[in-house]
């Protein structure tokens, strides 16, 4: 099976769209995302503002476009440290066993036990608005993910031949971990890293759409659909456009991460000689 | 009898640690905010004044006076005899807000479950059973969609279509049963999403075997040795997530409540957010964390109905 499937290419093609209106906003936007006229407000579309204008009359087009600089990154650097930290730990967790597995274990099963999206939010809510503790709150969700997935992997690939065949040759920890296993479990990694990046740029928009997460006047996708829940009756393009971005962002990635998924298993198979 | 009683035993064993650190979390959650408690009561408005003396009365009335490990212990000791302490601002007893909210988000949690249990489960099944062709494609797409549309967006699109346009259904408040729907939909869109590609996956595994491969060579239609004789054998993975999800869901739907106005545990818990109320948020975080001890303690006794080996004591698992 090729790993370019007709989904794949949409879903890249969808990705790199969004992410290079982001990255372009300064450039190819219209109007200032933070400049308002308070006599042109809510306004419909026209030629000057393609998208129409929001309650406080910025243009909404400029500020769609905007919407993402801050949550992207922010979920992206977020889920790579919650990878850096669930990895090293269930790593360990799976490699050594014993007592230290038996720790890292009951660790990760604590934090698998609080209450997800709504610990995020108290923690981004009781430690203080801003991008810190939205940083924290998303690690503290997020490693327990990676961790017990690693430490499965390394567990059924720390049985395998080659890595008996290692020790008898006498590899370390650290080099048979490392330069042996480790790369064995990157196409896992990265569907796990591209899924979770989806569900967190969820999170974030839901937190700052809850007003504990970046703060107005930020042309930020969740910040804007917050500010609209007055007004989107009379322009729905207020809450369509930023949701939709936000939809349509996390589906690419999880199509992307689908697509990678069924190459990886399909390649699994033949390489097993099942396929 | 004897390897059964032992089996439980250690599970339920593993488990006490898991609650004894969620409780530290919960505890660490509000003690480690920067806010001042003693503050946000003496002076709610922002522009009140009080004198040292009151500010110590205050601290001392709340316990705030003593070290950190003897508050977590206080705090400790009145949850072991069912006391979680009262609201900051209000002053009522959190026991009797989570026991009137309890069954509201309980009765959401029921019914979003049945719909994710029906919709994933029968979702899959068809996809498995059609692998590969238009429905398989067109239940895959909107398995992946359902995962990717944030749960408030869809809430405020639902209240708006289906109860402001259309007034189907009650914007908000849960007056009747008919307010329990809307949320319990926008919450089992991304359940159904992964329960349905876990059941297609399940059940594709099953359809590999050798026993399958027999009914099948007996005559039986692709649909019903999928339905009879590979689906019991995934239910495993099915009710393991179904457990956890429900878990989830009795603590993790405040959004949901909130853009609702469900006055269940989760809207109670982003009021006590916004307000900084922690003593509430630390109740509620120690809950879910038990619901999800408990749910955990419920799938592994499944898994001994479901897996005789593990009955006898075969399994080291």
């Amino acid at each position: 099976m090729r790993l370019m499937t007709g989904k794949m290419k949409l879903a890249l093609l969808i990705l790199s769209a969004i992410l290079l209106a982001s990255i372009l906003a300064p450039v190819i936007a219209p109007h200032d995302p933070l400049a308002g006229d308070l006599k042109r407000a809510l306004e419909g579309p026209s030629a000057e503002h393609l998208l129409g204008t929001d309650n406080i009359g910025r243009d909404l087009l400029s500020r769609t476009l905007y919407g993402g600089r801050q949550s992207v990154v922010l979920a992206l650097a977020a889920t790579a440290l919650s990878m850096a930290l669930g990895f090293a730990l269930g790593l360990f967790a799976g490699y050594f066993g014993g007592s230290v597995d038996i720790v890292i274990t009951t660790v990760s099963n604590i934090f698998q036990g609080l209450p997800g999206l709504t610990l995020m939010i108290a923690v981004a809510g009781l430690w203080g608005q801003g991008v810190k503790s939205m940083l924290a709150a998303i690690v503290i969700n997020s490693w327990t993910g990676f961790s017990r997935i690693v430490r499965g992997e390394v567990m059924k690939l720390k049985q395998e031949n080659f890595v008996d065949g290692l020790r008898t040759a006498g590899a370390g920890h650290g080099r048979i971990l490392f330069l042996h296993i480790a790369p064995n479990m990157l196409g896992t990694l990265c569907v796990v890293f591209a899924t979770r990046v989806a569900g967190n740029i969820i999170s974030v928009a839901s937190m700052s759409f809850l007003g504990l997460g970046l703060k107005p006047p930020v042309p930020d996708w969740g910040v804007m659909i917050n500010d609209a829940r007055q007004y989107f009756r009379q322009r729905p393009l207020l809450i369509l456009a930023p949701g939709l971005c936000v939809v349509l962002l996390s589906l690419s990635i999880n199509m992307a991460a689908d697509g990678l998924r069924d190459w990886l298993d399909t390649r699994r198979d033949s390489l097993d000689g099942n396929a | 009898m004897e390897a059964l009683i032992k089996y439980v035993l250690k599970r339920t064993a593993l488990l006490v640690p898991v609650l004894a650190g969620i409780s530290v979390v919960a505890f660490a959650l509000g003690a480690m905010s920067p806010g001042d408690p003693v503050d946000q009561v003496l002076n709610p408005s922002g522009n009140e004044s009080y004198t040292q003396e009151e500010y110590e009365q205050t601290a001392t009335r709340m316990g705030l006076d003593k070290p950190v490990y003897v508050q977590y212990g206080k705090w400790l000791g009145g949850l072991l005899r069912g006391d979680l302490g009262r609201s900051f601002f209000t002053s009522k007893s959190i026991r009797d807000q989570l026991a009137r909210r309890i069954p509201v988000s309980a009765r959401l949690a029921a019914l979003t479950m049945a719909l994710t249990a029906a919709a994933g489960v029968g979702f899959g099944m068809v996809m498995a059973v059609y692998k590969d062709r238009l429905p398989d494609h067109i239940l895959g797409a909107f398995s992946t969609a359902a995962l990717s549309v944030p749960g408030f967006w869809t809430a405020i699109l639902l209240i708006w279509l289906l109860a402001e346009s259309w007034r189907v259904f009650p914007t908000s408040g849960i007056d009747s049963w008919k307010g329990y729907v809307l949320p319990a939909v926008t919450l089992a869109l991304p359940g159904t999403g992964v329960c349905a590609r876990l059941t297609r996956s399940a059940v594709l595994d099953e359809m590999g075997r050798q026993y399958v491969t027999t009914a099948a060579s007996k005559g039986l239609s692709r649909r019903q040795t999928a339905a009879r004789h590979a689906f019991p054998n995934t239910l495993i993975p099915i009710v393991t997530y179904l457990g956890n999800h429900m878990a989830g869901i009795l603590g993790g739907a405040s959004i949901v409540e909130t853009v609702f106005a469900v006055p269940g545990i989760g809207s109670y818990a982003i009021s006590a957010v916004q307000s900084k109320d922690y003593y509430v948020v630390q109740a509620y975080v120690l809950f879910s964390g038990a619901v999800y001890v408990a749910a955990n303690v419920l799938i592994d006794l499944f898994y001994i109905a479901a897996n005789p080996r593990i009955r006898r004591g075969e399994a080291g698992r």
